[in-house]
Parts: C-alpha cells; sequence; structure tokens
C-alpha cells in the first residue's frame, strides 16, 4: 500500500478546500481586527483586541486540523476496510 | 452561470461561512483570554484550558449552524428507509405508516430465526409434537 492509498484525491481536494478556506477566514479575522484597532486607536483596548484576534487564529487553525483529521480519518478507515491486508 | 458552478460555489461559501462562524464562535474566549493577559495571569494551566473551551465553542458552532441552516455536511445518496416509504405513503395520505414499516421490520430482523425444522422427529413426545407423531401410528 503506498501513500496515495491512504489519503486519496479526494481527501487532497478537501485539504486544499480547507486550506484555501480556513485562510480566506484568517485573513478576514485580520482584516476586521485591523479595522477596529484603526477605529479604536492606542490604549489598551487595542492590545486586547490585538490578543483576541491572536486567540481566534489559534483557535481557527485548531479547527482546521480538527476538519483535516476528520476527513483523513474516514478515508484511512475505508482504505484500510478495503485493503488485501484485511480480505487476505 | 451553470448549475453546477452555482452550485459548487455555494459549496464553497458555505465552508468559507462555517469557519467564520467558527472564528466568531471563540470570541467570548478571546475576550476572557485577553482579560487574563491584561491582568498578568497568562500562564499555561490557564491558556491550555481557554483553548480548549474555544475549540469547543468553536466546533459546536460549526456543527449547529450546519446542520441548522446549511444541511449536513455527507448529504445521503439514496434516500434513508423511512423517507422512502414516507414518500409512498403520503401519496395515499399515510404519513405515519413510515415509522410504524420500520418498526416492524427491525422486529423482522431482530426475530430469531428457529435453527431446527418445525416437526422435531427426535422428540415425537412433546407437546407440540403431539399431533404430528399421532400421524405416524396408522
Amino acid at each position: 500500500m503506498g501513500w496515495s492509498d491512504w489519503t486519496g484525491s479526494e481527501n487532497l481536494k478537501a485539504i486544499v478546500r480547507h486550506t484555501l478556506h480556513c485562510t480566506a477566514a484568517v485573513l478576514s479575522f485580520m482584516w476586521v481586527s485591523w479595522l477596529v484597532r484603526i477605529g479604536v486607536g492606542e490604549g489598551l483596548l487595542k492590545a486586547c483586541i490585538e490578543n483576541v484576534e491572536r486567540f481566534v487564529l489559534v483557535v481557527l487553525f485548531l479547527v482546521f486540523l480538527f476538519n483535516i483529521g476528520y476527513d483523513l480519518w474516514k478515508e484511512i478507515l475505508r482504505n484500510v476496510k478495503s485493503s488485501p491486508l484485511v480480505f487476505s | 452561470m451553470s448549475n453546477l458552478a452555482h452550485s459548487s460555489f455555494r459549496n464553497e461559501a458555505r465552508l468559507y461561512l462555517l469557519y467564520v462562524v467558527a472564528g466568531a464562535a471563540a470570541i467570548p474566549a478571546g475576550i476572557v483570554y485577553a482579560v487574563l493577559v491584561a491582568t498578568g495571569w497568562e500562564r499555561w494551566w490557564t491558556v491550555v484550558p481557554l483553548l480548549a473551551v474555544g475549540l469547543g465553542t468553536a466546533l459546536f458552532a460549526w456543527r449547529y449552524v450546519e446542520k441548522k441552516y446549511l444541511g449536513k455536511r455527507f448529504a445521503p445518496a439514496v434516500p434513508a428507509i423511512p423517507a422512502a416509504y414516507n414518500v409512498q405513503g403520503s401519496a395515499f395520505g399515510l404519513r405515519a405508516v413510515g415509522g410504524i414499516t420500520v418498526a416492524a421490520s427491525f422486529v423482522v430482523f431482530c426475530a430469531e430465526v428457529p435453527n431446527r425444522p418445525y416437526i422435531d422427529q427426535a422428540n415425537s413426545s412433546g407437546q407440540g409434537n403431539a399431533f404430528i407423531a399421532s400421524l405416524d401410528v396408522d
């Protein structure tokens, strides 16, 4: 069994889609945060908004990893079920 | 724009919207994190549970919006059995038949199929086989 048996083209497509949309969402949040920071000006509130943005970006990255793992896990299970090791 | 391209665009927008919803759901935990940082309580044992809470709310919001507003992640190509029965039944005004039919089919599947013939020749003295045994007497 090769690497392609464990991932598959469908999964690669899903990974690309998740990467694109997660990046788009991250950029959107960064843009909104930048706009709010411009409106707020200097001060403690600006630092708080930066920290909220940082936290949200980390959570989005974790959600991205979760979704990738979810899709990969399903594909791996499907391939293991149909693999020659099981049927031999 | 063709139908296929339109549906593809809708799928792409859907995934982007789900990511935005997940990020927005993590904002309350992010505010708590910002307060912790501002008060100097930023430690790993405060940040890691907050991250877990943020991830949990983000995934919950993802699932909620997906099911409530955007439909399921993988729609089945073939309708489920109850749906199929209801579609047939609704033509005759029998919408409630689907559930009953499915329940009955489960009962049939779960019922124990006897592994021996009804006529037990080796046990002719049993009450259940008395009539059959008497046929062999003549």
